[in-house]
């Protein structure tokens, strides 16, 4: 069996090393790569190595929107002082990711091509717009991050293709308002039981518009959890309101019974974890996590 | 229980891939199978023990070394993926100085019991220490640093505490 290591410095290399080889399969991190090679799903023959590829790297800013390198890890997003300006919950997010060994080492495009439903980076990334730029043998193409996996572990992108960029739109008036909440109700570097992000923006009148929420562990992709959102849009967040949009919640979910909690009760902390996201936009808590309540709570 | 398979003698279709690292100070060069784990090399070819392999999947921290000062998995890094960099176990962060307080304290608060997990939560204070954050941070703040090293022994009490009395 020959195994093969290449480390290409030119995007084009990369490319033509897909292409012309059946077996080379990518590697970011290595985290879920290397994590499958132990427990034997996995024995790579040829392995490309995205580390260096300049392009990928770096984080920038423009008026319309904030462009994240593909092999960005986890920890240098976390601590990204652009990225916590306009997005704290999103910063927030990569800094609850698993542990400091995985942040340290797995990357944002890395994760995205895993796409294991409990993961956190798709379900803040859906809800701010974000997309995915996918360079392949044809060229390139844009891909909302909300349909970047089909199922769980089945990435929307051929082994001819390699994920650069992830763009989030962010003009530099009227920011949305932002909440990530992971409910982990068993340990702090788990995945979360459910995960809920939300996003809107609030009038002076106190009515909400804009407003976008999806939900994370609770089906095989992240779900938008549109009829919930379209509840809030144009309402003020009155208690009865507020109602409707966790039975909204409740009736879209479908989650899975595992380790991390039953079907039903996945399903009724979606509805409430997301009543926390839109309070925690409201009030500036981008964990969602009320102030009378401590951490892990 | 480990699947990861031994180096492979080299041959026209298998090359072994040259890298070198620095390891404890030292630079150093292999020759690897491209699936070979870091962790695997320093065990076998280094002898350095002190890392230990736990869960294979990322949770445990046991197998936690310094590479370019970062906290890392080296149960889930590959060999190659070092080429170039500074590495760094338990064995070689004796050099600093200021890693005795944190020594000195493990013991005085009985920080460690069967030991197994005591390299990898030294490791990863210690990366913190040689950053000059680890004095400035509060209890909370190094217990969620440490979520990721697991201690089946101790409770993590005499952990926390040998951290907290670290000045610098």
């Amino acid at each position: 069996m020959s195994q093969r290591w290449h480390v290409p410095t030119d995007l084009g290399h990369a490319l033509d090393l897909l292409r012309d080889d059946e077996d080379a399969v990518l590697i970011a991190g290595g985290v879920s790569m290397v994590l499958f090679m132990n427990v034997g799903f996995l024995q790579p023959t040829d392995m490309v190595s995205l580390s260096g590829l300049r392009e990928l790297f770096g984080v920038r800013r423009t008026d319309a929107e904030i462009d994240l390198g593909a092999m960005e890890t986890h920890t240098r997003l976390a601590t990204d002082q652009v990225l916590r300006a306009i997005y704290p919950a999103a910063a927030d997010m990569f800094s609850g990711i698993a542990n400091i060994r995985v942040r340290n080492w797995g990357t944002l495009g890395g994760n995205l091509a895993h796409a294991d439903p409990a993961q956190d980076p798709p379900v803040m990334l859906t809800v701010l717009g974000a997309s995915a730029e996918v360079v392949g043998p044809d060229g390139s193409r844009s891909v909302p991050v909300a349909e970047l996996a089909d199922g769980p572990l089945t990435p929307n992108i051929t082994d001819k293709e390699i994920i650069t960029r992830i763009k989030i739109p962010a003009p530099s008036d009227d920011p949305l308002r932002t909440a990530y909440v992971k409910f982990l109700p068993g340990t702090k570097d788990d995945y979360a039981t459910v995960s809920i992000a939300a996003a809107l923006r609030c009038g002076a009148d106190g009515r909400l518009t804009d407003v976008r929420l999806a939900g994370g562990s609770v089906g095989p992709t992240v779900v938008a959890l549109e009829s919930a959102a379209q509840c809030l849009e144009g309402h003020k967040p009155d208690p009865d309101v507020l109602s409707s949009v966790a039975e909204a919640v409740r009736e879209q979910v479908n989650p899975r019974s595992d380790r991390r909690g039953s079907a039903d009760y996945k399903r009724e902390m979606a509805g409430l974890m997301t009543q926390r996201a839109v309070r925690g936009c409201l009030e500036g808590r981008p964990d969602g996590i009320p102030s009378s309540q401590g951490v892990g709570a | 229980m480990s699947v990861n398979p031994p180096a492979l003698s080299e041959s026209p279709d298998s090359p072994l891939v040259s890298i070198s690292f620095t390891i404890n100070g030292l630079d150093r060069e292999f020759r690897v199978a491209p699936t070979r784990r870091l962790i695997s090399v320093l065990r076998e070819e280094l002898s350095l023990t002190g890392t230990k392999i736990g869960c294979e999947v990322g949770i445990c921290g046991a197998c936690t070394v310094l590479v370019d000062g970062d906290s890392t998995s080296s149960c889930l890094t590959l060999a190659v993926q070092v080429d170039g960099r500074d590495v760094r176990t338990i064995e070689g962060l004796g050099e600093s100085p200021e890693f005795a307080s944190l020594q000195n304290g493990f013991l005085e608060q009985g920080a460690s019991q069967c030991g197994f997990c005591t390299s990898g939560q030294l490791v990863a204070l210690a990366a913190l220490q040689r950053r000059g954050q680890l004095a400035k941070m509060s209890r909370e703040q190094i217990v969620e640093h440490l979520h990721g090293n697991l201690c089946r022994c101790t409770g993590y009490y005499g952990i926390v505490r040998a951290a907290e009395a670290v000045e610098s």
